[in-house]
């Protein structure tokens, strides 16, 4: 019967790994905590129950622009009683869905929101199926410091009754699992945790000297094997910068992705790499979430990312039709520039830092202000590093506490979120530098071992390119163009 | 590149140095306030209003940058620059070869291109897959209200998709008329519908080997010669009229809504100073406000902020310089003066 709703709803004639058990259980009304590779169709573990169980489905999500992929590919899929709320919507738009919660099926919010009191009495009085947490791991990872209302979660569900808690993640070492269970008061919870190994994605790393040498050695690799790829770099600079070097030396279909350009570029950009009409995709870590792609042959780095996590999460966007695929990570010794000066940016530096703080004294500026985060950037301090100050200052309002002890504290606390940055950084960097088979060496970070090894699993276990080479040469070129008028009738016509 | 840098000549030519570079950026970026509309009025530039809606401010600081290492552009004080010779020399040369597309001047309905062609992009993306029997896709813009709107497009038409589709694209392909092959090109190709992808104005660039200032430009001259041909005869075109909703846009002086709020209260008899008290704003932008209102209002009455003698005063000095800086208007009227009534003439005289 599952199977039924499976190829009804979602157009699949299996499941896969994990998603049968996990479904099962949340049928019969157990918390469920699991770990399932990216790319293994995380969400019908909690779509598909809504077909099922009576009531709405409660699905907490980090990130705005997740949220509102998740929403649009419900509804391309004909599903239209799904909404998304979070706090970038206007009074008007928030007050019609709090309107319209009896008719939803699927509401996708962000934990922020989730502390609003009127949508919390709203919610009392309806049916609840499911409570989800997807990207659980970010519990552990932001709740902490920067996203405390992460941690409410678990007496807010209380509230809403007695519906089983889904958590989700794709990347969890033990010491995350554990948290997330705590924090989510599932202590009893069935656990469901899939190796997060990718067997079918061959890792590879390659050391240059200098930059230029890096991208021959793009251009190279890009030039010789299987596409469709993603190019992933550290900055937007680099991206539209790679994006032209490529174009020039190639005559492939690239086009670049980051966080600058409009919303609808991005979507444009977007569409075309999903429906086969680019060969490559040069982008920042801001191209992926939610990208439902199953035939990305390559994944490279250009540039390495801050965190193993991100490492993992973004090569699993490869090859998630099960087949062959690579991921390249080049590294040249200037790389270490970009992820310090990433984590730098982070965060407001002692000068900024000191000049904010005497504002805030002899202006006497309330710490829960809204014009404090105008203030920190007049003073020097990145937008991010102003959203991290605003969230720690909001913590100290109403305390009645010494500024200059707040201004230590915080002090601290940058310290703190700093050194555990470098850890994670120096975890990643230390991969890179490993002498050991690659799989193992990430596996363990995550407490687990390479059950079965299958050629061709990494450089240093040795691999034959061959396999990756391209038959013979794929001429790819833009077609051939159609006049205008013939765009419009193919756009508008049915003939 | 080369025209890049034509724009760049041909823009701070038109300024002389009397705006800065960031005046001329929020031109180009089509911002909504009174300095400037008033600026894109008075320097005729506002064929350039709203161009590169999505420039950069590095992109454009950068791009003045490098004219500057070529010497084409000196810098006469903070942010101000004029033309070298040298810089005068190659906009002479660079304009034998390039131009500014004719349908950027068409600046009636400036104010709704933008909402226009999202609308249109919405209308036609849900009709391409209506007609082709997809009722699910993924929306080119997350725009609420547009997408909204588009939702109340059909309960409004009420009359069967085949048709609408085929009356618009009929209609669509006559108003183009006036443009060019490629600025017809550049604006359906980056349409979206079933089972075709829209372009971004960048690959465009690329696909027609042109540079991207030069395709931004030859999509808004073609969005704006569209919207003429709609305006001039709206019966013939049901449909585009509908999605241009002219007739709305019409009705309301294009005031930034802090102006308009402004107005009401000097109706109301209210002075400057209390109206700045009550708006918690400063009597600085309580006059821009003004200068906004009579430049957009010829029959706004300025009588209250000016005497007649000072207005013809200062009108005299004004037409007797070349300039149409403030700071020597100012000194050549005199302290009695104000920069402010400097600005309410040149509001009211439209220079």
């Amino acid at each position: 019967m599952l199977e039924t709703i499976l190829k009804e709803k979602f157009g699949y004639s299996s499941f896969r790994q994990g998603q049968k058990e996990i479904i099962d259980s949340i049928i019969h009304r157990r918390d469920v905590f699991a770990v399932l590779p990216t790319g293994s169709g995380k969400s019908i573990c909690y779509l598909l129950p809504g077909y099922v169980m009576e009531g709405l489905v409660i699905i907490v999500t980090p990130l705005l622009s997740l949220m509102e992929d998740q929403c649009e590919q419900l509804r391309a899929h004909g599903e239209k009683r799904v909404k998304a709320l979070n706090s970038f919507l206007t009074y008007q738009e928030k007050e019609r869905i709090l309107g319209q919660l009896r008719d939803l099926k699927y509401l996708f919010i962000s934990p922020e929101m989730l502390q609003n009191k009127k949508l919390l009495n709203q919610l009392t009085k309806i049916k609840i199926a499911l409570f989800v947490v997807d990207e659980a791991h970010c519990i552990s990872e932001w709740g902490h410091e920067f996203r405390t209302d992460y941690l409410k979660l678990a007496s807010i569900r209380h509230t809403l009754g007695t519906a089983p808690c889904l958590a989700l993640t794709a990347t969890a070492n033990d010491h995350v699992k554990r948290d997330i269970i705590k924090q989510l008061d599932m202590e009893q919870c069935d656990q469901y945790i899939y190796p997060i190994d990718r067997k079918n994605i061959s890792i590879v790393v390659k050391k240059c000297e200098t930059i230029d040498e890096k991208i021959e050695e793009a251009i190279s690799i890009i030039k010789t094997v299987h596409l469709p790829g993603i190019l992933y770099c550290g900055s937007r600079d680099w991206t539209e910068q790679l994006t032209s070097i490529i174009q020039i030396r190639t005559n492939y279909r690239v086009a670049y992705y980051h966080g600058g350009m409009t919303t609808e570029d991005r979507i444009l950009i977007q569409r075309q790499f999903i429906d086969g009409e680019l060969d490559l995709i040069v982008c920042t870590n801001a191209f992926g979430m939610g990208i439902n792609k199953s035939n990305v042959r390559l994944v490279m780095h250009f540039h390495y990312p801050k965190h193993i996590n991100s490492y993992v999460q973004e090569i699993g966007r490869a090859g998630r039709d099960g087949k062959q695929s690579l991921a390249v990570l080049l590294y040249c010794p200037l790389d270490d520039q970009i992820p310090k000066h990433l984590i730098d940016q982070s965060y407001p530096d002692d000068d900024v830092l000191a000049r904010i703080f005497s504002r805030i004294k002899y202006e006497n500026v309330k710490l829960h202000s809204d014009q404090l985060l105008v203030i920190m950037q007049e003073e020097g301090a990145s937008e991010t590093a102003a959203q991290f100050l605003h969230y720690q200052l909001r913590q100290f309002a109403n305390k009645d506490l010494d500024i200059e002890k707040v201004q230590k504290m915080i002090k601290s606390t940058i310290q703190e979120r700093k050194q555990h940055k470098w850890r994670e950084l120096n975890e990643m960097k230390r991969w890179i530098e490993t002498k050991r088979c690659r799989r193992e060496a990430y596996l363990e970070l995550y407490n687990e071992q390479v059950i079965e090894k299958r050629e061709p699993c990494c450089d240093h276990c040795g691999l034959n390119w061959d396999i990756f080479r391209k038959g013979k040469r794929e001429k790819r070129s833009f077609d051939k163009m159609d006049t205008w008028e013939e765009r419009l009738q193919k756009l508008l016509n049915n003939n | 590149m080369s025209y890049h840098v034509f724009v760049v000549l041909h823009l701070i030519k038109k300024f002389q140095g009397d705006r800065s570079i960031y005046g001329i950026y929020h031109l180009l970026r089509g911002k909504k306030s009174s300095q400037t509309i008033q600026d894109s009025v008075l320097f005729s530039a506002q064929a350039f209003f709203n161009s590169l809606e999505n420039l950069s401010r590095e992109n454009w600081s950068h791009l003045i940058r490098s004219c500057c290492s070529k010497h084409l552009l000196q810098e006469i004080k903070k942010d101000h620059f004029t033309l070298t010779d040298k810089g005068s020399d190659t906009y002479l040369m660079l304009s034998k070869s390039y131009s500014i597309p004719a349908g950027l001047e068409l600046t009636d309905w400036i104010d709704i291109e933008t909402p226009f062609w999202k609308k249109l992009k919405m209308i036609i993306q849900s009709l391409s897959h209506m007609v082709h029997h997809k009722r699910y896709y993924y929306p080119v813009t997350r725009q609420d209200d547009i997408q909204q709107w588009t939702k109340n497009f059909y309960r409004y038409l009420k009359v069967n998709r085949y048709q609408i589709s085929k009356q618009l694209q009929k209609e669509i392909k006559t108003a183009l008329s006036t443009c060019s092959d490629l600025e017809s090109g550049i604006l359906v190709y980056q349409l979206s519908g079933f089972q075709v992808n829209g372009m971004t104005i960048e690959q465009l660039a690329m696909l027609t080997h042109s540079s991207l200032f030069e395709t931004s430009f030859l999509f808004k001259s073609s969005v704006r010669q569209l919207l003429n041909q709609i305006a001039s005869k709206p019966n013939k075109y049901p449909i585009l009229a509908k999605i241009a909703d002219l007739d709305r846009s019409a009705s309301a002086v294009s005031l930034t809504q802090s102006a308009r709020k402004t107005l009401k209260l000097i109706n109301r008899g209210l002075t400057l100073d209390q109206i700045a008290s009550i708006r918690r704003l400063t009597q600085n932008t309580i006059e821009d406000h003004v200068i906004e209102i009579a430049f957009q209002d010829p029959s706004f009455p300025i009588d209250s902020f000016i005497d007649e003698n000072s207005y013809q005063h200062i009108q005299r000095i004004i037409g007797s310089l070349t300039t149409k800086r403030l700071s020597v208007i100012k000194d050549a009227c005199g302290q009695d003066i104000s920069y402010f009534m400097i600005r309410l003439v040149l509001a009211k005289e439209r220079i």
